[in-house]
Formats: structure tokens, C-alpha cells, sequence
């Protein structure tokens, strides 16, 4: 069987309060706060923090991974590596597989798919698996007030002793509307929010639920992670699939969306508040598909462990609004700052 | 006096010493600086010189770092057809150019030669913290001059227990011997409180720590020992001469510059001085810290106790071995390859009794110094001159 | 990736330097073949992984620095564990915190911008004891 054998997470501590975007732009209201990476942070530095600390947890060496797959939507980059970068900086040895995932934010399952089956197939031991977002919206529009930064790894292997928790079953389902979309060089948000949670988040997620129940019998799951790009979604989703509200694990309320790495993050979450035998549901949602991955708990990891993915959603420091757009390097660069 | 054959001591004659006016010289190019402060220092020579009768000539500059070429001062001066040889040692590049000079006419090669320091500083409007190599890896690194000299500073206020006030005392008398100072590009007072109240530039240096961004040039005639008669009844021998390198990442501390120490103690070997004997300076304050910490290393204080020196009024222009009576580089600029030749026109100028308002009283023996910083800001060049009557 | 950047890698991104065999001087971030501390030429260097934790020996807090530098920037000089010294920026660092002999260690970032490709290397933070190697 194929298990987590430990996890990072890495989010930044800067905090910029949605009353402080909202203010900036002469709305009132907003509650919550969003993790913001500062100037010198990238996809690569917050994944390589999270993946550092995923292997210093389990205590593998880097030259013993057989792959790095590093999921993210923000790179920035049409062509370069943010894995082959994450990679050489952990010290991995020349034989690696490395793999950018990238497009969706679905992209994080698809890694991790690839990584639990290469290891099933016996051509890896052990597998890293990065999911590492700093989404920037338009100044002044709606995404604004979701997006976010942060990252987080998890180290798939055999089952061991140490491992956290079990891959039981897993399950794809792939709908007919692809939802967001963004060209090179555009800000996201440039699709119709109520039309894409409808045809594309919930049938997604309905119709992978589906999937999944075909193979395994189970209806009801201890801990349920549904990657979201708002909280909204995901409580409209576990309405609709009939789910216990309390079973919901995540951070959006606290840190925002952070594309790839908030699926991770979750998931690190419902690892630390899971007892042994409890069952972990996790779902991705992206552009063109959706994929659910049940785990079994194997042993919890709690709450005690330095950097827990539960102590990085504290409040951090709190930052200006034209902070923030320096740091995302929003300011205008020509006069007008038309985008 | 004897002249061992390793030694430059007594070979070497300055028979003439020219610069202009420093400051934001908007109005001059580069070109056209080193053609003043070589028909300034052409003009200097007491029994007149002959264009005609220059050997060879050096230029010391250190922008840009290709194209500078020797060529540029023979455009300059119209010296075509005979050897010119640019030289760029960091700030000590005018006084190494002056010292490969001079080497070559103690070794005889040349009866007489020409060196000029020059620098197009403020064509660039970022200045020196513009031109700092920030993008490397390892090096520079976001390390500007003003980065480089405090973190000096702060190693300096640590170790010893010397606040920002020991330090700025540097300032307050550059700053007043400047006023005075004809070619000085700041020429204003400034008290202890104004030094201390500046806004910071890289803590713990503020404003009145830092030198300006300053053009100039100055120019030097030397010739043989046995020649300087032929141009001159009261010419200026170059007595002794030191240059060293150092690097930060050679371990040592951080409250001295090797690259001084090491300088200093050839050129006084080779001067057969001390530092007890010297009566005047022209030491390298390209920041206030600069100049305390030169104190030490150039031997006139203990280690940590160059404040006192200031505190004593030794160092004043009315003191026992005044220091920087021509301001500075804090007053007159650091227009990098101008600065150790212009250091060396004021002290022939001292020697000679000629240095007006700043004049110290009949120096005998004066000192030249600077300290320079380059490979993005890791490494140091000092250079030390020792010149007499 | 331009030469210079990749000649300096190991170094750059995995900490490793070299130490001389006659002298015990860590050579960081190159890899030359003559010490620059004892002078031997050639010196026998043995190849090491730097340990992400060091102090601070000195540091200033810059104001003005080109828009593509964040300011004011406190910039350091450290000494890591095993000798080696360089400029480190540092990050996450409150002024109040900052004094000379702050324990730090290793923080991966963005350097600068080099025609549109991030340049990394390691800044420093406060030491806050959270396990991680950069290379192992
Ligand atoms: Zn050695």
C-alpha cells in the first residue's frame, strides 16, 4: 500500500485583511484575512520551505526520492521548471524523475496520482509531491478577495511504520465544462463565478463522488477535504453530496486560496485533527477535472509538530494595501496602471 | 639621503600639481576634466614645463570599465605617441596610477611624466549605489559602498562601546575645513546634531556620513630626483609607497582594514618614517567610519581609540597632525580615480607652504591614503604615499 | 540559467563549500584550487555541506537602494557554523530583534530578476528552531 510518510506546509506570514482591500477600494465590510508572500517569495521558495520540511519529517534524505512533481498555476513562467529548481535546491539525486504540473489547479492530484503509481509499480521508493500557488487577481476585482499564497508537500512511499496515513481508493471524473481559463499575461478571473461553481465545481465534484462510490462503499468520511477556490463553493458542494458540515477540514477563511497548495494544505489539516482509523476524503477541483482520494489514518501526526499546518493559519503580521501591491509588484508601471 | 635599489625613497620628484574645481560638473566631460587638471598642473610648474618634454603619461579612472582606455587622456592633452597606461585599483586607482608612474621613472625609463586621475560620477544620476554590482550571487549582493563602510561602523560601535556621536566627530571637522577649502565640492558647516539628525543612508551612516557624488580630476607632473631642480627650487619628494589587498572573506575583524595596515607599513619602511613623524594627512574618509578606523590602521591611535584623537583636537586643522585639512573626500567628493591624485596636488601643495586657508604649519612630512573596495564589495585595496620636503 | 549562475549552484543552492586541508579555511561560495588564508597553492580542499545556521558578525540597515530592491534592507555579514562568511540579507527580521551575534539560518529567496527569470539564493532569518537542511 502506498501511505504519506510526512508533510510540510509553508504559508507566508504576512496577512493582509479583506477590510483593508475592501477599504482601499472605498467598499466597506469583509471578514477574514489572506496569506501574502512578500517580494523575494516565489512558487519555488515557498515549495522548497514545505518540501524541506516534508523530508526533515520523515527523515528521508533527499537522494532517496525517485520523483519530484511540483503542481502550480502561478509560476509565471511559459517554459523553465519550478520542480527541476525545488529539486536541486532539496539535493535529489541525478536519477529523479521531475515533473511540473501546471494549467489546472487539478494539476496537485494529477502529481500526486502520478507519484502514488509510480511507487505502486515499483519504479520509485519514495515520491514528492508540491503544491505551491501565489495567485494574484486584478486590483480592485472580486478574485482579489480569495487569492492567496502558500505551499505544501507531502512524501508518498511504501507503507511503513512511520507512514501517516493509507491511499485506499481514488477515483477521476473529467465534465464538459472546463471552467476558468486565463491566457498568458492576463490576471484570472475572466469567466462568469456562478456559471463555472454550477457546471463546473459541482458537477465536478458530484460527478467524481459518483466515480468513487462505484468502487468503495462508504458514504460517510471522518474528515473531507474539497479543494475550493471560495469557502461558498465548498459548502455548496457538501449540501449537495449530503455530507456532515463538521467533517469539512479547511483553510480559506483564514489564509485564502492558494490555487495547488491549498489542496495539500487541507489535507495536512485533516491529518493533524485525525485520530488512528479515521478516514480522510479529499477532492481536487480544477479546469477539466476533479479527483477524490480517500485515506486511511494510520498514525496522526497531532497538533504538536513544529510548523503544523493548524499553527500557520494564526494571524501573521498584518499588511497595508499598497504593501500588498508592492509585494505582488502591482504598482502601476505606466501612468494610468491600466491592466 | 641613500636610495637602496628596492626602494623608491627619494627617487622620485612632484614638480608640479593641478585639479579643478570638484563638484557637479554637468557642464564638463570627461575628457574635458583631464584637460584642465593637466593644464592646471602644467601651469603649476614654478620654472615653466614643455608639453614636449612628457615621457609617458597614466590615467586613473575607474568608469566605465571598458573604452576608458589611456586613450581618452591622450584625446584629452593631445600626449599622442607616447606610452599611456590606464590603471583601476578601486578608490586607490589615482594613487596606484601615481605609483606605477613613479616606479617607472625611478627605474629610470622616464625623465618625466604625467598622471591624471579622473571621474565622471554624477553623468549617472543613481551615483554610487546605482553603479553598485548588486545582481551577483554571493557578492555584491545588495552591498552598496554605504552598506560596505557601515557594517564597519556597526562591528566598530560594538566592539569598542563608541556611539554614532565618536563617529560623526569626523564629520562636524571635514565638513569645517572644507568651507575653507577652495576646491571642496560641499563647502558647509555642519554641527554634531545635524550629522546625528540626517536621515540614514545604510544605518548606522546618515547623510553627513556619506561622501557626495562628485566630479573631478586633478593632475601630477613627477619627474627624476636628480631632474626636479630643472622645474622647481622647492619640489616634493615621494618618500615611501605601500599598496595591499585584503578580503573580508579571509576572516579577521571587522573594525580594521588589513589592506591599510599592510600598506602602511611598507610605505613607512620604505619612507624609513613613522607614524609619530608625519605632520599632515590626506587619509581616505569616504564615510566618516572610514577615516576613525584609518587613524588606527595608519598607527597615529590605538585600536578603538581613534575618537580620542578628535576628542584632543590632534587631528583639527589647528592641531598637532591635522587631518584632512582640505575637507576630505566628505567635503571635496570621491570622484573615485580623481581622489588619490588630488590627495597628493594638496599635500605637495602643503609641503610647499602653499595651501592658503587649510595651510598647517611647515610640514615636513605628509601622508597619503586611501582604502578602496571592489569585486562587489568582498575585496579591499589600501594604498599608502609618504611625501617630504 | 546563464553560466555564471550555474557555475555556482552547489554552492548556491545546496550550501556546499570547501574546506582547506592545511588550514581548515572554508572556501564559500567558489571552488578555487589555492587557500586563501594559508597561501597554498595547490591547496587540498575537501568538499563540505554547510550547515544552514550562523551569526551575525556586523549589519546595516540600507534606505536607499534601485526599486528593484526592497528597502530599508538590513544586510549582514554571517559566519555560518563552520567559518565560512558572507553577506547575508536578512529577512523576517524586526529591527528590534536585529543586533550583532543574532543567531540566524538559512532562508531560501528570490535574489533578484535577471530578464524575467527569478534568481535564488539563500537570505537569512531569525533562528526559530524549525528542523529543516537545505540539503538533506
Ligand atoms: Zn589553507
Amino acid at each position: 500500500m502506498i501511505g504519506i510518510q510526512g508533510y510540510g506546509v509553508y504559508i507566508p506570514r504576512q496577512r493582509i485583511k479583506l477590510g483593508e482591500i475592501n477599504g482601499a477600494w472605498g467598499r466597506s465590510g469583509g471578514r477574514g484575512e489572506l496569506a501574502v508572500a512578500t517580494r523575494d517569495e516565489d512558487v519555488v521558495t515557498l515549495g522548497l520551505k514545505s518540501a524541506q520540511q516534508a523530508l526533515a519529517a520523515a527523515n528521508i534524505p533527499a537522494d532517496k526520492l525517485g520523483a519530484v512533481y511540483v503542481a502550480s498555476v502561478s509560476s509565471g513562467y511559459m517554459e523553465s521548471t519550478v520542480a527541476g529548481q525545488i529539486g536541486y535546491a532539496l539535493g535529489v539525486a541525478g536519477d529523479v524523475s521531475i515533473a511540473d504540473f501546471g494549467l489546472s489547479t487539478r494539476g496537485v492530484t494529477s502529481a500526486l496520482r502520478a507519484c502514488a503509481d509510480a511507487i505502486a509499480c515499483g519504479r520509485i521508493e519514495y515520491g514528492l509531491v508540491v503544491g505551491s500557488d501565489r495567485l494574484i487577481a486584478r486590483p480592485g476585482s472580486t478574485y482579489e478577495l480569495s487569492c492567496a499564497a502558500g505551499a505544501a508537500a507531502i512524501l508518498l512511499g511504501r507503507e511503513s511504520t512511520g507512514t501517516l496515513a493509507e491511499l485506499e481508493e481514488s477515483a477521476a471524473y473529467s465534465g464538459s465544462c472546463l471552467g476558468r481559463y486565463r491566457a498568458e499575461g492576463q490576471f484570472r478571473g475572466t469567466t462568469d463565478e456562478r456559471f463555472v461553481m454550477e457546471h463546473s465545481y459541482l458537477d465536478q465534484l458530484a460527478g467524481v463522488v459518483e466515480q468513487l462510490s462505484r468502487r468503495d462503499e462508504q458514504t460517510s468520511w471522518d474528515h473531507v477535504v474539497l479543494h475550493a477556490p471560495e469557502l461558498k463553493w465548498a459548502r455548496r458542494a457538501l449540501k449537495l453530496l449530503k455530507l456532515k458540515p463538521e467533517s469539512l477540514v479547511s483553510s480559506l477563511g483564514q489564509i485564502g486560496y492558494a490555487g495547488c497548495a491549498s489542496f495539500l494544505i487541507d489535507l495536512a489539516l485533516a491529518l493533524e485533527q485525525a485520530r488512528p482509523d479515521e478516514i480522510i476524503l479529499a477532492i481536487s477541483y480544477g479546469p477539466g477535472g476533479s479527483e477524490a482520494f480517500t485515506w486511511q489514518v494510520k498514525c496522526a501526526p497531532g497538533l504538536e509538530r513544529p510548523a503544523s499546518a493548524q499553527s500557520q493559519l494564526e494571524p501573521g503580521e498584518n499588511i497595508s494595501y499598497p504593501t500588498y501591491l508592492r509585494y505582488n509588484g502591482l504598482y502601476a508601471q505606466q501612468p494610468g496602471g491600466q491592466t | 639621503m641613500t636610495q637602496p635599489t628596492n626602494s623608491l625613497r627619494g627617487r622620485v620628484a612632484i614638480i608640479g600639481a593641478g585639479m579643478i574645481d570638484f563638484g557637479e560638473l554637468f557642464s564638463m566631460s570627461l575628457e574635458e576634466m583631464i584637460e584642465q587638471a593637466y593644464l592646471n598642473a602644467l601651469a603649476s610648474v614654478d620654472k615653466g614645463l614643455d608639453a614636449g618634454e612628457i615621457e609617458a603619461a597614466w590615467l586613473g579612472t575607474v568608469y566605465p570599465a571598458m573604452g576608458n582606455t589611456g586613450l581618452v587622456l591622450a584625446h584629452a592633452t593631445g600626449l599622442f605617441d607616447i606610452p599611456v597606461t590606464r590603471v583601476e585599483n578601486a578608490c586607490a586607482t589615482g594613487s596606484d596610477a601615481f605609483r606605477n608612474a613613479s616606479m617607472a621613472v625611478a627605474a629610470g625609463i622616464y625623465d618625466v611624466a604625467l598622471v591624471v586621475g579622473a571621474e565622471k560620477m554624477r553623468d549617472e544620476p543613481g551615483g554610487l549605489i546605482a553603479r553598485s554590482a548588486l545582481k551577483k550571487l554571493w557578492l555584491g549582493r545588495g552591498v552598496t559602498m554605504p552598506a560596505y563602510f557601515g557594517l564597519r561602523a556597526t562591528a566598530y560601535m560594538e566592539r569598542y562601546g563608541v556611539g554614532r556621536e565618536g563617529i560623526a566627530a569626523v564629520s562636524v571637522k571635514n565638513h569645517a575645513n572644507g568651507v575653507k577649502y577652495p576646491h571642496a565640492h560641499l563647502r558647509i558647516n555642519c554641527s554634531l546634531d545635524e550629522v546625528l539628525k540626517a536621515p540614514y543612508v545604510s544605518y548606522p551612516l546618515g547623510l553627513y556620513d556619506c561622501c557626495p557624488v562628485t566630479d573631478g580630476a586633478a593632475a601630477l607632473l613627477i619627474c627624476r630626483a636628480e631632474l626636479a631642480q630643472r622645474y622647481t627650487d622647492s619640489p616634493v619628494y615621494l618618500l615611501g609607497s605601500g599598496l595591499a589587498t585584503d578580503s573580508f572573506v579571509r576572516g579577521g575583524d571587522l573594525t580594521s582594514f588589513k589592506a591599510t595596515q599592510e600598506a602602511a607599513r611598507q610605505a613607512y619602511e620604505m619612507a624609513g618614517l613613522g607614524p609619530e613623524q608625519i605632520n599632515v594627512a590626506e587619509i581616505h574618509d569616504c564615510f566618516s567610519i572610514t577615516e576613525l578606523i584609518s587613524y588606527e590602521d595608519l598607527g597615529f591611535a590605538p585600536a578603538g581609540r581613534g575618537a580620542e584623537l578628535l576628542e584632543a583636537g590632534t587631528v583639527m586643522l589647528e592641531g598637532e597632525r591635522p587631518i584632512n585639512p582640505s575637507g576630505g573626500l566628505l567635503s571635496k567628493g570621491h570622484p573615485l580615480g580623481a581622489t588619490g591624485v588630488a590627495q597628493l596636488v594638496e599635500l605637495y601643495e602643503q609641503l610647499r607652504g602653499q595651501a592658503g586657508a587649510v595651510q598647517v604649519k611647515e610640514p615636513q612630512f605628509a601622508l597619503q591614503h586611501n582604502i578602496g573596495i571592489g569585486r562587489w564589495a568582498t575585496g579591499s585595496v589600501g594604498c599608502v604615499h609618504i611625501l617630504g620636503r | 540559467m546563464t553560466p555564471e549562475h550555474w557555475r555556482l549552484r552547489r554552492a548556491n543552492d545546496r550550501l556546499i563549500g570547501f574546506k582547506c586541508r592545511s588550514c581548515g579555511w572554508v572556501s564559500f561560495p567558489e571552488r578555487r584550487k589555492t587557500c586563501k588564508r594559508c597561501r597554498a597553492a595547490p591547496a587540498q580542499f575537501e568538499e563540505i555541506q554547510l550547515s544552514p545556521y550562523g551569526k551575525v558578525l556586523s549589519y546595516v540597515i540600507q534606505q536607499r537602494l534601485p526599486e528593484e530592491f526592497e528597502s530599508p534592507l538590513a544586510v549582514a555579514v554571517i559566519e555560518l557554523e563552520e567559518g565560512a562568511r558572507l553577506y547575508g540579507h536578512l529577512v523576517e527580521t524586526s529591527a528590534e530583534e536585529l543586533h550583532v551575534g543574532l543567531e540566524v539560518e538559512a532562508d531560501y529567496r528570490v535574489m533578484y530578476r535577471d530578464e524575467g527569470l527569478n534568481v535564488y539564493s539563500y537570505k537569512f532569518a531569525p533562528r526559530r528552531n524549525v528542523a529543516h537542511d537545505p540539503a538533506d
